[in-house]
């Protein structure tokens, strides 16, 4: 195993339960990069629900809270609310995120409170068998649409942000290096920052969606339908074609647990 | 130069051989102790060491001295 990962896994949990291939690995890879560089292995937890995906910070050797599924991010703001020193990065997936926990993903962006929040998307229910998520693309074939999805996909830049998150970014996980630098920018913001890696799936996603097993091959299938985003564009899909890079930052938004620290200061004065 | 790749952990998924810009990797015919093929470093004099492998590798197996 690589020397700087052996720093930061937990050796007893290995091998990864990921199939050969699986983007989310290469995720972890990247995270480790990124809290090695930054030096915030005391300072961090990680939270994730249930799947693939919230498989990612489990053999990490630093604080992890495994909890149920879709209620990621209401435990990491219980989290954050008793513990505003810490800096928080929650792993989901894109059907516990937006499916199951969809609601709390909104409140959470709403209330713009200091959390990372990194969705793996596979478009696909991977853990269960390859049922239809909700960010499937239309007329995509899966376990529960044999005849083509008939439902219409989640845009997920546009529920995020328009539900008050003030950070956005989207890479694949083919790109790493690229990757590293979001999550850096994202630990770095202060309030709810997103960061959607699109993530290959070849075993559930790959027989299913995209005829092969191949994930370099689902790598370049991700990198032919996304397009760079230009700073000062507007981030939308363009010709079924989504954008990558930093989507969108707004600074000085008012941020949830300092509003509670200052009407705690105020209450404790009277 | 040296490319250290860990039989235990490695599944064999191709995406080493796949990222490497100067076809540093080749696929072996030997199998690990799981039934997985091996990649293998045959060109390693064309290594430029950009560590490409070492950041795309999902199950963070690959490590380059040097």
């Amino acid at each position: 195993m690589n020397k700087l990962a052996e720093q930061y896994i937990r050796k007893e949990a290995l091998p990864l339960i990921f199939c050969p291939g699986c983007g989310d690995g290469t995720v972890l890879n990247s995270f480790i990069r990124t809290i090695d560089e930054m030096g915030i292995r005391e300072d961090l937890a990680c939270v994730s629900g249930i799947g693939c995906s919230s498989w990612t910070p489990v053999y990490l050797d630093v604080d992890v809270l495994h909890t149920i599924h879709g209620r990621a991010i209401p435990f990491a703001e219980g989290l954050k609310v008793s513990r505003p020193d810490k800096k928080i990065v929650v792993f989901t997936g894109d059907g516990d995120g937006t499916g199951i926990g969809g609601n709390h993903l909104i409140h959470a962006a709403r209330r713009n409170i200091d959390l990372t929040v990194v969705m793996l998307t596979n478009n696909i229910y991977g853990m269960t068998g390859g049922q239809k998520a909700p960010t499937t693309p239309m007329g995509a074939i899966t376990k529960t649409s044999p005849r083509g999805n008939d439902e219409r996909p989640f845009d997920v830049y546009n529920l995020v942000v328009g539900a008050g998150a003030t950070f956005f970014a989207r890479w694949t996980a083919g790109h790493p290096v690229q990757l590293e630098k979001a999550l850096k920018d994202a630990i770095n913001h202060k309030g709810f920052s997103f960061v959607e890696v699109l993530s290959q799936c070849p075993t559930q996603a790959g027989r299913s969606m995209f005829n092969t097993k191949d994930p370099y091959k689902m790598i370049q299938w991700y990198k032919e339908n996304t397009y760079m985003h230009k700073k000062g564009d507007v981030a939308k899909i363009k010709d079924g074609k989504m954008p990558l890079g930093t989507l969108y930052v707004e600074d000085d938004v008012v941020e949830y647990t300092d509003t509670l620290q200052s009407i705690k200061e105020e209450a404790q004065c009277k | 130069m040296q490319i250290i790749i860990d039989e235990k952990y490695c599944k064999g998924c191709e995406l080493c051989m796949n990222y490497c810009p100067k076809d540093v990797f080749e696929m072996s015919k030997k199998r690990s102790a799981k039934g997985y093929l091996m990649p293998e470093a045959v060109n390693i004099e064309n290594c430029i060491n950009c560590k490409m492998c070492e950041k795309i590798c999902p199950d963070l197996c690959i490590e380059i001295n040097g």
